[in-house]
């Protein structure tokens, strides 16, 4: 995706660097950041607890509760709930995304010099599309599921909508970018033996550009499954919810079994990219 | 059997032909006419004007002044459609061949036909061929050498084979010339010459117009009965290959002094 | 062409077919994609609200009613807007909680950088192996322990990465108690593991000529990773680092809602007021840094960038 060539010589890659340093001394000036003050107080061994509990995470309640289902259940209703969640949202998100992508991308548009009207149509739909892009991704996720809450109250459309609001705007970003980007000598061709700039975008750069649109939309998925997670704090059986739960009993052994969960959650999406990946490419 | 009935229009006719881009002038004042079945080499220093000239000849670059008639059409302010009626009928191979390479080799080849059929008629091609169209596929990869790699992934295929899936892709399309830019410019001399061959038969057997840009001079004195040399935006020579003196063809690619200087 | 010559050519095409192997992993991928799908949408709701469809429009009538500035729905004019926004910049803390946010995401952005560099050669495939970028490391004692160095650096990255920066916060936190600390660091373990992977993709990459010059002339891989590498390929580093920097500030704003400074902060405390059109000032104004922090962080990068 950031393939390229790159300027060899910074104007002075010193200055560059003295910048950025800069910014992170009055960053951490401004924050009032002391490294001492991680050290103090029981910081220490609060850290150390809930990092030892890293090694033995809980298959069962720290303390048992009357009645409830069993742990592991609710760790497996709870992992579904939030890959459900991610699922719902994606599904939203990528048909949104790519419609906006499309809108907001020149690549398969005819030569508008040569269809004036077209391009009284085409141009002010790509300006607004481009809009929308930028303002619905500019807001989080979070945020939108806090402004449809105290709107309206918290429902399944409303998480859904939430999440896909911005992803959708993410996702048109990048996708519209790797149209923009890829390598255009197929389109080219076909354009040059007659095809007509919708079909030559179809079969010269949309199957160029697939396994890159594809890995992409899976490191989308693994981001909504984090935030299907984090949508436990607002009151969403998932994971986050179950977290927060056990540590506001101190439960850390339960906390680092939901925290594996995620982990394998993220690995298997992964795997499975990369293995699309592969066999696409060779 | 070759067609060169010269009843028909020329393929190619240029008539005063200008082109700048920009300020830089690629073509001045250039007049020739390529008849139907005909077999060209243009030669001639990089910058000469190879590629602006066969640009011309499928209309996807218009002549600021003069006139350019392709199949007997006037190339100038044609609606968009006649324009890709045109190019429809011109096979045109560019130099980076302009094949998708995580496609299979049959869909790289059915979208020759794609300026000849509208968007669904692409679509079925594209995604569920008939039995017709694969077995056709394969007899011009027969045709080509390579017929065992029809449903080869086409960034699997060396680089002479994929010049072949090229070839192929432009037979599909059934056209009335072919253009060829530097089509050898990336592989070895053998594979160089038997592809230059290889075009050249085919543009016998079907009575093709075949206009081929080359590097290799060597290559074009022996295959070809024409070439043009363009110098400077302008033609140099045009002769048949045994009446060239080698002192025109000095002159053709000899290096002025300020051109040694930025080389240097 | 004869009927005879036919049938062999279209038997030779299914020869052919049948000698392509079959993507069924892609075939099993797509199916497994729709059926999940399938699944998601027909496995019934997320969450049970409890509100009545009239108590929704209500709330939703009362929300919008609100949204309006409070000097501007008293007096219907809006040039009472500006005294009520400069006010809620400056004494409101606004413009303080902006600046958090950014010095946020800048500290947690540079400390997640400094220690993926740390960690990137460990977990570059080139660098991290008995043979550096081809060239033999002569006889190793325990050969694995370049295997083991590898794997637990890609692991550390895969897990930090797998940590969302908001979970990660609300541990910290509680940890921590509410300390801007908790924040930099969640910050800056999620994204550890994002440049850690994306940089150890670009040192197994770069150019090897000139990290091979430095291995033939008697360094060692740090030394390649060090004098050849990093500076070959500093501007791509710097262009992930903005990359990250972008989504930094998008996550500060909200990670305020946690309870430090910052504008979800704000956001949240506008919310439990009800004064709904300070929440949507803050909310806007969120969405104003961070498109000025995606505009520089897009200058920078194009800058960078001679060619795309």
């Amino acid at each position: 995706m950031l393939a390229g060539t790159y300027r060899h010589y910074l104007g002075s890659r010193r200055a560059t660097l003295l910048a950025i340093t800069l910014c992170v001394l009055v960053s951490f000036w401004l924050l009032g950041l002391n490294p001492l003050r991680l050290f103090s107080g029981n910081n220490l061994t609060l850290t150390r607890d809930f990092l030892l509990s890293a090694f033995q995470p809980a298959l069962d309640y720290q303390k048992p509760i009357e009645g409830a289902e069993p742990f592991l259940l609710t760790v497996i209703s709870t992992t579904l709930l939030t890959l459900r969640f991610a699922l719902l949202a994606m599904s939203v998100a990528i048909p949104c995304g790519a419609l906006l992508a499309l809108l907001a991308s020149t690549a398969w548009w005819p030569d508008i010099r040569r269809h004036k009207m077209l391009g009284w149509v085409l141009r002010p739909l790509c300006l607004s599309s481009r809009i929308i892009m930028a303002f619905s991704r500019s807001i989080h996720e979070l945020i939108w599921g806090l402004l449809f809450i105290t709107a309206m109250g918290l429902s399944t459309d409303a998480a859904i909508i939430a999440v896909a609001i911005p992803y959708s705007g993410i996702l048109a970003k990048i996708y519209s970018e790797m149209f923009e980007e890829h390598s255009r000598e197929a389109q080219r061709a076909l354009q040059a033996i007659g095809a007509g700039s919708i079909v030559a975008f179809l079969a010269g750069l949309l199957p160029r550009a697939l396994p890159d649109l594809i890995t992409y939309t899976f490191y989308r998925l693994e981001c909504a499954v984090r935030t299907a997670a984090v949508f436990g704090f607002v009151g969403i059986e998932t994971i986050g919810y179950r977290i927060k739960l056990a540590s506001d009993e101190f439960h850390y052994r339960e906390i680092w079994t939901y925290l594996y969960v995620l982990f394998a959650m993220i690995m298997v999406i992964e795997w499975w990219s990369r293995a699309l990946r592969k066999r696409m490419e060779t | 059997m070759p067609k060169t009935s010269h009843s028909l229009a020329p393929t190619f006719h240029f008539r005063k032909v200008e082109c700048r881009y920009g300020k830089l002038k690629a073509l001045t004042s250039v007049s020739l006419s390529v008849e139907r079945g005909e077999k060209v080499a243009i030669v001639g220093p990089s910058g000469g004007g190879k590629t602006t000239l066969l640009r011309l000849c499928n209309a996807t670059l218009q002549a600021h002044s003069g006139t350019v008639e392709i199949l007997g059409k006037c190339s100038e302010n044609l609606h968009p459609r006649q324009l890709r009626l045109i190019r429809s009928q011109i096979a045109t191979i560019p130099q980076d061949l302009g094949l998708v390479p995580n496609l299979r080799v049959w869909q790289n080849i059915v979208s020759g036909k794609i300026g000849k059929l509208n968007l669904l008629g692409n679509l079925r091609n594209l995604l569920a061929p008939s039995k017709n169209t694969i077995s056709k596929i394969h007899s011009l990869l027969e045709r080509v050498g390579i017929e065992d790699k029809l449903f080869a992934r086409t960034a699997e295929l060396s680089g002479g084979q994929q010049q072949r899936v090229a070839v192929a892709r432009a037979l599909f399309q059934e056209p009335e010339a072919i253009l060829a830019d530097e089509p050898v410019s990336s592989v070895d001399p053998a594979r160089a010459a038997s592809l230059v061959e290889l075009l050249n038969d085919i543009a016998n057997e079907r009575g093709l117009t075949l206009l081929m840009s080359l590097h290799n001079l060597e290559l074009a004195r022996n295959h070809f009965p024409r070439l043009i040399g363009l110098r400077g935006g302008q033609v140099h020579l045009d002769q048949c290959p045994q009446q060239i003196d080698p002192g025109s063809l000095e002159a053709l690619y000899r290096l002025d002094a300020d051109e040694i200087l930025e080389d240097g | 062409m004869s009927a005879r010559a036919e049938e062999t050519r279209l038997a030779r095409i299914a020869y052919l077919r049948r000698q392509q192997p079959r993507p069924w992993f892609l075939y099993l991928s797509l199916l497994a994609i729709i059926l999940a799908g399938g699944w998601a949408w027909t496995a019934g709701d997320l969450y049970t609200s409890v509100l009545t469809a009239s108590q929704r429009s209500a709330n939703l009538e009362r929300f919008i009613g609100k949204l309006t500035p409070a000097p501007v729905q008293a007096s219907g004019d809006w040039s009472d807007f500006r005294p009520w926004a400069m006010e809620l910049l400056v004494e409101g803390e606004a413009l303080k909680a902006v600046g958090m946010t950014l010095a946020l995401a800048t500290a947690a952005a540079a400390l997640s950088g400094l220690f993926a560099l740390l960690f990137i050669p460990g977990a570059a495939r080139n660098l991290s192996t008995p043979r550096p970028l081809g060239i033999t490391g002569g006889r190793d004692t325990f050969p694995l322990i370049w295997d083991i160095i590898n794997k637990v650096s890609r692991l550390a990255f895969v897990f930090t990465r797998s940590l969302p920066e908001y979970i990660l916060g609300f541990l910290l936190i509680s940890i921590l108690g509410p300390d801007p600390w908790a924040l930099v660091l969640a910050l800056a373990i999620h994204n550890f593991g994002i440049l850690g992977r994306l940089g150890s993709e670009v040192v197994e990459n770069a150019p090897p000529r000139p990290a091979r010059t430095v291995i033939a002339h008697g360094g060692g891989r740090l030394g390649a990773y060090l004098a050849a590498i990093l500076p070959e390929s500093f501007n791509r580093m710097v262009v992930y680092f903005f990359y990250r920097w972008e989504t930094c500030v998008r996550e500060a704003t909200v990670l305020g809602m946690l309870g430090v400074i910052s504008l979800g902060f704000l956001i949240t405390n506008a919310k439990a007021a009800r004064s709904f059109d300070q929440m949507l000032f803050f909310v806007l104004l969120g969405a104003l840094i961070v498109l000025a922090g995606d505009l520089l962080s897009l200058l920078v990068r194009r800058w960078l960038r001679v060619e795309r």
